[in-house]
């Protein structure tokens, strides 16, 4: 029983160091802060932990953990306040205290995305916050993860129409959002 | 500009701006409330500290608690609307497809409540009525400002339409002087055409609708000290003007807690009574402890402006939430009795 | 094919989800619709910058921190049973039990099992203030409309619960 517990806890180490990297970035993506993020994963990991006699060897550990991390979320963001601070509708007080709109990135001028994305990074995680949990739970999985249609709805446990109409939605907040920073 | 412009409406009207006081403003703004029909965009900005945020609404109501609010910003409360066809009030919350549909609680003040109220204002508040003329979406205004005879709450100042009365502007000062929140109509049309459809619900398809159960809620003193057997004697005042205004029964974690308003009028603050095992809040280890008696409480901001005390006393957790200064908050609970 | 069907259709078309009569149509619409292929490449930016979003680094240690809660979960389980106890299940005792054990020497035997609290959630606290505020005369209509543009849709009107742990 001991070992197999002991053996079962190595297997189980080994697997998240290495998933870690992909395991972290969505995490972060979805909380869009450190504190955050450090809960959900060790809730998620604990979790996880606890039903690891279901995990199936041979399929894809991050999947598995994201599906978990899923539930762990949404409850979370169901028990925690969630309080937007700053709107990124609302421009950004002046010295006088006066409304100013934000500074607007050229992408004429710095045409790689990954420039952009770097430049951008903080506003970009602004507007995913703003998302719906749902939504941006989709959006992180396919944009940023890169997970196809069917192992999004696999995770987000919601049928494959819902990925697609929910990561749309996602696309086009976001688009709106970031117009003030973007020029498209 | 050192030059005073007189505009001919001064000339002709020079004791219209004299004639009315403070609390008869009051009187007016309070017999208006609920009652005049108007639509208009509210904006509405709040700034904390480093941070601003806008909220705009737009707003048709013709009185008797009939209304519709559409939230146009911020983006996450973006088509949320609110409905009040006089009876029942619904929220139409686009987000999760879902409408909340409660009773109507707010309404007009009775003509016999309004002296009491503005009695009790005048207790706490300064009334100066401003002298200049001036105008808020291009309507001619008072301005009357609500200055605390104490600092430790927030001043007000508000520009209140001559003709219907109503608040079209309002600046509301916090207790460190700066300024806090400015909300503004915009847009306005006083007794716009009524359109009765706007005031009834029409449910988008899939959306659930789901209903919130009568309130167990009492605003006479005696009343509210019956809502509740294990509540304990509800304390008819806090002190500092903040007398009892209203009581309510709210489920924590199924176990019934007791919420208790207290008001001077203009500010407010609650006072929540809950079971002896909740934890208090502490922002994620940036709230401030403060000791309340031999208990230690905690005194955390994770809404600003609102700040919230909790602490542990017999029988119960207490908390207040209110926008006053924490050193009054502080006060108050140190010297509450319940 | 209107506008708004084909932008609808946009963000599959990008992911290659339409089958070759959908694309067929988005496409021979979008060469004559200057909005809409505009609509396309906004998306496709928007697509390739979340891509390229760079990935966060976690504070040092963070890891071998979280390995180890879950190593001090399962020893914890394991003396759990073989004392016979039978612990509340569900992840808020475990949890509560890690940080009881973050905060003990390895190899401690004695670990007192956390009395079940109800947490308050302050933002609910705000909510129900404000929902009482805004009932009464006088009120400061404007921040209460910011306040309920502030609280999560769930937490509006919210049954008069307090949203608890």
């Amino acid at each position: 029983m001991t070992a197999r517990r002991d053996n079962e806890i190595e297997r189980f180490e080994a697997l998240v160091r290495e998933h870690q990297s992909a395991i972290y970035r969505v995490a972060y993506r979805l909380c869009g802060n450190q504190d955050e993020t450090e809960d959900l994963i060790q809730e998620t990991l604990i979790e996880s932990f606890e039903s690891f006699s279901r995990f199936r060897p041979g399929t894809h550990f991050d999947r598995w953990v994201f599906r978990i991390m899923r539930n762990t979320f949404i409850d979370g963001v169901r028990r925690r306040p969630k309080v937007r601070i700053e709107s990124l509708d609302a421009g950004v007080p002046g010295a006088g205290g006066e409304l100013q709109p934000r500074e607007i990135v050229d992408l004429g001028s710095s045409p790689d995305a990954t420039m952009m994305a770097q430049t951008l990074d903080e506003p970009i995680q602004r507007a995913l916050d703003a998302l719906p949990e749902e939504f941006r739970l989709v959006v992180v999985l396919a944009d940023i993860e890169g997970l196809t249609y069917e192992e999004v709805s696999e995770a987000a446990r919601c049928p494959i129409g819902t990925v697609r109409s929910r990561l749309h939605r996602g696309r086009a907040i976001l688009k709106e959002k970031l117009k003030s920073y973007v020029r498209f | 500009m050192c030059m005073a412009v007189i505009s001919p409406t001064a000339l002709a009207q020079p004791s219209t701006t004299n004639a009315v006081t403070g609390t008869e403003l009051l009187r007016r703004v309070l017999a208006a409330e609920e009652r005049v029909s108007f639509r208009a965009r509210q904006t509405v900005v709040i700034s904390s500290g480093k941070r601003a945020d806008a909220t705009i609404t737009d707003e048709v109501n013709y009185g008797s608690a009939r209304s519709r609010v559409t939230y146009v910003l911020p983006a996450s409360a973006a088509g949320r609307t609110v409905i009040r066809d006089g009876k029942t009030r619904w929220t139409i919350e686009p987000a999760i497809r879902t409408i909340i549909q409660s009773e109507v609680v707010q309404r007009p003040v009775p003509q016999n409540k309004i002296g009491a109220i503005v009695n009790q204002v005048a207790r706490t508040y300064r009334l100066v009525m401003g002298k200049e003329m001036s105008q808020v979406a291009s309507r001619p205004v008072y301005v009357l400002e609500l200055t605390p005879a104490q600092p430790d709450r927030p001043r007000r100042v508000w520009w209140i339409d001559k003709q219907t009365s109503l608040v079209l502007k309002r600046e509301l000062y916090n207790v460190a002087g700066k300024l806090e929140e400015v909300s503004i109509f915009s847009n306005i049309v006083i007794n716009p055409m009524q359109d009765a459809g706007l005031t009834v619900l029409k449910a988008p398809k899939g959306y659930r609708i789901v209903t919130r159960p009568l309130d167990n809620a009492a605003t006479d003193l005696e009343a509210a000290r019956r809502l509740l057997p294990t509540s304990g004697n509800i304390p008819a005042s806090l002190g500092s003007g903040f007398d009892f205004q209203s009581a309510r029964v709210v489920d924590a974690s199924g176990t019934k807690s007791i919420q208790v308003q207290y008001s001077d009028g203009l500010a407010s603050l609650s006072l929540f009574k809950m079971p002896a095992n909740s934890k208090l809040p502490n922002d994620n280890g940036h709230g401030r402890e403060i000791l309340i008696g031999s208990a230690k409480g905690m005194l955390i901001q994770t809404v600003a402006p609102y700040r919230i005390l909790s602490w542990k006393a017999a029988g119960g957790t207490l908390n207040l939430v209110s926008d006053i200064a924490e050193e009054t908050m502080t006060r108050l609970a140190r010297a509450l009795r319940f | 094919m209107k506008c708004e069907r084909c932008n609808l259709r946009l963000t599959a078309y990008l992911d290659g989800k339409l089958n070759a009569r959908e694309t067929r149509e988005l496409s021979e619409h979008m060469a004559n619709c200057r909005r809409c292929s505009e609509d396309l490449r906004e998306f496709e930016q928007i697509r390739a910058i979340l891509k390229g979003l760079p990935a966060p680094a976690p504070r040092p240690g963070f890891w071998d921190d979280s390995i180890r809660a879950v190593r001090m979960l399962a020893v914890q389980k394991r003396r759990m049973r073989r004392l016979d106890f039978r612990y509340a299940s569900g992840l808020a005792a475990a949890i509560g039990i890690v940080a009881v054990l973050l905060s003990f020497p390895h190899g401690t035997d004695r670990v007192p099992l956390p009395l079940p609290e109800t947490a308050i959630n302050p933002a609910s606290l705000v909510s129900l203030y404000a929902r009482e505020r805004g009932r009464s005369p006088l009120a400061d209509v404007g921040k209460l409309r910011f306040a309920s543009s502030q609280a999560e849709a769930a937490d509006i009107e919210d049954n008069g619960r307090l949203d608890v742990q």
